[in-house]
């Protein structure tokens, strides 16, 4: 799958917009520079909304020959009504005067594109695997355990990644893209025999339904009761035990596609 | 949201929040929920979450534009952004040449004085929307 990322500039701005399009090449999008209003025909709004609704996200490079252009303006806002991701990319201008519609947005300095470039990386990286299925559990805790069900999912050719944020702070916090939800999000536990642990994990569950509804989320244990079995029930969409992982690896075919 | 109610989405700058407010009472007797937004441009901070929540929640918007408007380039982010979901954005222009407007050549603006024409059409738009 390919992540494309529109890259609006205007006739002054080119060279700059060239240097940042090399730069998205470099971790794996592919860019499209758009030269703002230099056709601007009765169709062009048509045109750059049909190339926006395909593209994951918008860079704007502004300088300040561009930053009064209306065109870039009206580009910026249609990105912003197709929910894509917006950057702003700066060169040579005073962040205290920039329009108030670039300001609400998160700008990166031209001389600070790697950071931009860094996080666009990640942003790639998610979206080439086939599915955004989630592997994760607080760090270190059953991390020996956790290993073992992602092995066992990869030989059932289920990629997965293990959110490297998920549950560094008390709310859970799995770093999700912005246009992206995974479809399910996935606990793996080696004992889950006892209600206590049980009780932390459906608290758990409640924070990630309430920030995330669309998500179904996931328990795989090696050692379940028939209790604590019914107390995971109530929260979390599917509860495996480890005899049972040929069923989890079905569920997440079958739903994934 | 209530599907049943057309929600018009009235965009405009605290400049002309008078203007706006009959507008918006206008389009409220036509039976449809005016949404307003008040950009506060002096101030700087855009509530970028609170515009696209009005634009995703429209039928329709109309973007108040005046001289203070234009001059923040706000108008032709805004008008872009209703444009990208493909729903009708009338702008409305109040003591501004429609060439101030000119990458939306393809986007008809009416003038204020001719807001009772909009209004009209806008009505249209409302009965055929209740009859489906």
């Amino acid at each position: 799958m390919t992540y494309r990322v529109f890259v609006s500039c205007s006739k002054s701005d080119v060279d700059l917009a060239r240097d940042v399009a090399k730069g998205i090449q470099k971790v794996g999008a592919e860019p499209f520079i758009a030269e703002a209003g230099i056709e601007p025909g009765q169709n062009w709004l048509e045109e750059v909304r049909r190339i926006l609704s395909r593209s994951d996200e918008m860079v704007i490079v502004l300088s300040k020959d561009s930053i009064g252009n209306e065109w870039v303006n009206v580009e910026m806002g249609m990105a912003f009504g197709l929910h894509k991701l917006i950057t702003p990319i700066t060169s040579n201008l005073d962040s205290g005067k920039l329009p108030p519609v670039v300001r609400a947005l998160p700008v990166v300095r031209y001389y600070r594109m790697h950071e931009y470039l860094r996080d666009l990386e990640t942003r790639v990286e998610k979206t080439s695997h086939p599915t955004y299925s989630d592997v994760s559990g607080r760090r270190g805790v059953d991390s020996t355990y956790e290993m073992r069900v992602a092995e066992e999912l990869n030989s059932g050719h289920i990629p997965f990644d293990r959110h490297p944020k998920a549950l560094e702070q008390f709310r859970p916090d799995f770093a999700i893209p912005s246009s992206k939800e995974p479809k399910f999000f996935l606990e793996a536990r080696e004992n889950l025999t006892k209600t206590s642990s049980v009780g932390w994990l459906n608290y758990y569950a409640r924070f990630i339904k309430s920030d995330y509804p669309q998500v179904k989320i996931v328990v795989v244990s090696q050692e379940l009761t028939a209790n604590t079995r019914r107390l995971l029930s109530k929260y979390w969409n599917y509860v495996f035990s480890d005899s049972e992982m040929d069923k989890l690896v079905e569920l997440l075919k079958s739903s994934l596609g | 949201m209530n599907s049943d109610l057309y929600v018009v989405f009235v965009s405009h700058s605290s400049h002309d929040e008078f203007i706006a407010s009959v507008i918006a009472e206008k389009i409220e007797v036509l039976g449809a929920k005016p949404w307003l937004d008040k950009l506060d441009l002096e101030g700087g901070d855009i509530v970028l979450d609170r515009i696209i929540k009005g634009i995703d929640e429209c039928r329709e918007a109309v973007v108040l534009v005046s001289p203070v408007s234009v001059d923040s380039q706000w108008v032709l982010f805004e008008i872009g952004a209703v444009h990208g979901q493909h729903k009708r954005v009338t702008p409305i222009l109040n003591g501004v040449n429609h060439d101030a407007l000119k990458p939306l050549k393809g986007v008809k603006s009416i003038e204020l004085n001719d807001f009772k024409k909009f209004l009209d059409e806008l009505q249209e738009r409302i009965k055929k929307e209740n009859q489906i």
